[in-house]
């Protein structure tokens, strides 16, 4: 075929590609047809490419905005009018309200959007949303559970795949000045490579501890910020600090049921071994973790006999803030309360002229040296996430909601409120707090707590986490009142943890796994030698 | 036996008896008073030294307490918390509206009567049919009210679900109608059993006699049957309502705001500071048992002669 019969074979073809449409017969033949739809969507991929990148494209000219907050509220603005529902519903675990209704009617008046705020218990949240994974009803827009719920809310449809809206809406949380820092970016919000929650509150661990008492004894720090650097050196503080005769404890530690494991986590883990291991064998039976049971065992001659009963609030309420320990590993809150004597009733949280605490220290969790390196695992129980539903009628709006409430200027004013519990995390609330909110976590607290922020490791974030937590927990109780051997309880919840797996199939849990380990700190990555696994 | 003495030793049983059933309402009774650092208290806080109404006020008019803690003037304008004046002697944190104060329980005492009522109404008038058509009639054979009994053979968790499903559908979800018809279907198979019990040692001639005498069927089973089984009736009614009135699962997921009840409410008392609010939760579950006790006095006579009706064979 020549040159110039080829240009017009494809000059027909294109004829009648494009021009079928305008036949003086109309006649479409099935392969017109086809090729036409081809030739469509050729066109609106292409489009739709150009556009993405053009400066006044479609999609950001109303995403624009100069902060998180304000972006969230103009392209709230836009949704308000098609809205289908024009209030946003919110499930939130009792206690936290104080963290979003003083603030509902100012975001009214911004959107027009107005916002239900729908309380359960808090101990119900979790079930609450499986329940509606399985109903579908939409009766919620957004939900507020921990990140340990997430792999469940993903796995079973209810929670919307928030990447797009990131992409689009920019919440300045995984990067910018403002950001989230690594790693808790990661684990706190994504599984499975996905982000399926938006972060709205800070609960890494640290340590509380008396520095009225240990400058009082001329004991000093182990280095800034830091009062042991070692799991060895707390040891020695726990055991040297303890005053029974007196009813003062060197260590309040949890030993009660659901609170005890969070010990274990954070010990266990900075020997550089982690929950399981390359294939998803449960590594609670491991050498070191019965290690670490046996020196959590051994530390109970300095923790009060009561903490087999109490939870975190407590053996705070009953203990620290009356000034009856020495150290307690604790929520930022602890921090905040226990420097708050005229709403807590402390007793230890006077203050100097600078409004800076003198009775009371903070610092990192305590580590291990492996291969020549310290390593802490600072556990991060709980947290708060903003969860889309996938089956509300409205989810850009709910999701721009919970963008504007946790953007870096809104979540200074919501956070400090007393009558709600969530706490700092984005990098501005360290680095440059306002009056209000440094009032509200004083001294060298959020300091200390941004150095920690690289330490910080997950709970176990897998599908089924609830039921791995609970194998390790009710084993952990055996050991800690002698029902068992430190041995004997960790095989046994390992034997559990390994049966969990293989129930909700082993192949996708080491995957769920694999993506969580990678999701750890640079450090605990290295020393579990989570680089070599494939 | 008859004329058997009533022996030291049986007074010491009675009185242990006693104490086992009473001292949880007496534990609880105690916490309602006391302040929140006496809670969980080793040893143990039996009667509080410092008693407060504090709990009953957080149940009851939070909003008193509210003002007590600087009340809603701690806002301004903006919505946004004023710093605290107290702030140089260590008031750290700022605000005070915890979800606890923002909305008393009334709501959900309400919601309880009004289920608890409903529910256990519809559950009795189906369940009083049911026992004179089997009873009587042997309606539907002698599988019937096994069958009947069987709804109750499965933990209510496995219907959850499926109600949350259906009740969305219809548009029953965080209804009072909705829950009632779920209270009177999980009440039934109980009700309709113990009723069939009570008319079963009903004579059926007396019945027969007042159909001779020109009443129909119906009047027969309203003006004859009806009275004569009040005392069995009025106890299964109190039965009932008691289950209804403690019903936590259904309470928890069939509703959202519109509609509570005490149970749920009281597993919502939590804050940041002070965990779950014991106090309260002693509190509120105080304020509960005293419609149980109000209508347990005025029907006692009955309630008496319910729980014995039976009990001698003819």
């Amino acid at each position: 075929m020549s040159v110039e019969n080829e240009r017009k074979r494809v000059l027909n073809e294109l004829y009648r590609l494009w021009g079928m449409h305008m036949s003086k017969t109309h006649n479409v033949s099935r392969r017109d047809l086809i090729k036409g739809m081809f030739g469509l969507g050729l066109s609106a991929t292409a489009i739709g490419m150009i556009m993405k990148n053009a400066p006044l494209g479609v999609k950001r000219a109303w995403a624009d905005g100069h902060s998180a907050e304000d972006r969230a509220v103009k392209a709230a603005k836009a949704l308000y009018s098609s809205a289908s529902k024009k209030t946003i519903s919110i499930m939130h675990p009792s206690g936290s309200g104080g963290n979003m209704a003083p603030f509902t009617e100012e975001w009214k008046a911004l959107t027009g959007f107005d916002v239900e705020l729908i309380q359960v218990p808090v101990t119900e949240t979790h079930q609450k949303g499986m329940q509606e994974a399985v109903a579908k009803t939409g009766r919620y827009d957004l939900m507020l559970p921990a990140p340990l719920s997430l792999p469940d809310y993903a796995e079973s449809g209810l929670a919307l795949p928030l990447d797009d809206y990131f992409e689009k809406h920019n919440p300045e949380i995984m990067d910018g000045p403002n950001r989230l820092s690594y790693p808790v970016s990661d684990f706190g919000q994504k599984y499975n490579g996905k982000i399926y929650g938006l972060y709205c509150d800070g609960d890494w661990w640290l340590l509380n501890y008396r520095a009225d008492k240990l400058a009082a004894a001329g004991d000093k720090i182990d280095s800034p910020r830091s009062l042991a650097d070692t799991w060895g050196k707390y040891d020695e503080l726990a055991a040297k600090y303890t005053d029974k005769a007196n009813d003062f404890w060197g260590a309040l530690e949890y030993r009660s049921p659901f609170w005890n494991k969070f010990h274990w986590m954070t010990r266990f883990q900075s020997k550089g071994v982690l929950y399981f291991d390359e294939d998803m064998n449960s590594m609670a039976d491991s050498p070191e973790s019965i290690e670490t049971v046996a020196e959590l065992v051994a530390l109970q001659d300095y923790i009060p006999i009561e903490n087999f009963n109490y939870g975190f609030t407590d053996n705070y309420a009953q203990y620290y803030k009356q000034g009856r320990g020495f150290m307690e590993f604790g929520w930022p809150s602890l921090w905040r309360y226990s420097a708050d004597v005229a709403g807590a009733a402390s007793v230890i949280g006077e203050r100097d002229s600078t409004g800076n605490p003198t009775a009371m220290g903070i610092s990192k969790v305590p580590g291990t040296v492996v291969n020549g390196e310290l390593v802490r695992a600072d556990i991060m129980p709980f947290a708060w996430d903003f969860v889309v539903s996938a089956h509300s009628e409205i989810p850009e709006a709910s999701y721009l909601y919970a963008q504007w409430l946790c953007g870096p200027t809104m979540s200074q004013r919501s956070i400090p409120n007393e009558g709600g519990y969530f706490d700092p995390w984005r990098n501005n609330h360290f680095l440059e707090p306002n009056a209000e909110f440094f009032s509200a976590y004083p001294g060298d607290f959020l300091k200390t707590s941004y150095e920690a922020v690289t330490d910080v490791c997950p709970e176990i974030i897998l599908r089924g986490g609830f039921e791995y937590h609970n194998a390790i927990d009710v084993n952990l109780s055996a050991a800690y009142t002698g029902q068992k051997t430190p041995e004997k309880a960790m095989k046994d919840a390992a034997k559990e943890c390994n049966k969990i797996t293989r129930r909700l199939g082993k192949d996708k849990q080491k995957e769920a796994w694999h993506n969580l380990a990678k999701m750890y700190s640079e450090p605990m990555q290295k020393a579990a030698g989570v680089a070599n696994w494939s | 036996m008859p004329g058997q003495k009533f022996t030291w030793y049986n007074g010491i049983g009675l009185l242990l008896a006693l104490i086992f059933a009473l001292f949880p309402v007496l534990w609880m009774l105690s916490t309602s008073f006391k302040p929140s650092d006496e809670w969980v208290k080793v040893p143990a806080v039996w009667v509080s030294g410092k008693p407060t109404i504090d709990n009953y006020l957080t149940v009851l008019a939070p909003e008193v307490l509210l003002e007590d803690r600087g009340g809603l003037d701690q806002y301004d304008e903006d919505g946004n918390l004023k710093q605290r004046s107290d702030e140089s002697s260590g008031g750290g944190a700022q605000g005070a509206i915890a979800d606890f104060l923002t909305k008393s329980a009334w709501q959900s005492i309400y919601g309880s009567l009004i289920l608890a009522s409903g529910g256990t109404a519809l559950s009795i008038i189906v369940s009083l049919m049911a026992a004179l058509a089997i009873a009587r009639y042997r309606f539907g054979g002698n599988f019937t009210p096994f069958f009947i009994l069987s709804a109750r053979m499965f933990p209510p968790a496995a219907i959850a679900v499926p109600f949350v499903i259906m009740f969305s559908d219809v548009g029953a979800s965080d209804t009072y109608w909705g829950l009632i018809l779920v209270y009177a279907a999980v009440t039934v198979p109980f009700a309709t059993w113990m009723l069939k019990s009570f008319i079963d040692d009903l004579p059926q001639e007396i019945e027969e006699a007042a159909m001779m005498d020109g009443m129909s069927r119906w009047k027969a089973h309203l003006f004859v049957t009806i009275p004569l089984i009040k005392g069995g009736l009025v106890a299964t009614t109190l039965f009932i309502f008691i289950l209804n009135w403690s019903e936590f699962l259904f309470a928890l997921v069939l509703t959202y705001n519109k509609v509570s009840s005490i149970p749920v409410q009281m597993a919502k008392y939590f804050s940041a500071t002070e965990g779950l609010l014991y106090g309260a939760q002693a509190a509120l579950a105080t304020v509960s048992i005293i419609p149980l006790v109000i209508i347990g006095f005025l029907i006692q006579k009955h309630l008496v002669r319910g729980l014995t009706l039976g009990a001698i064979k003819r």
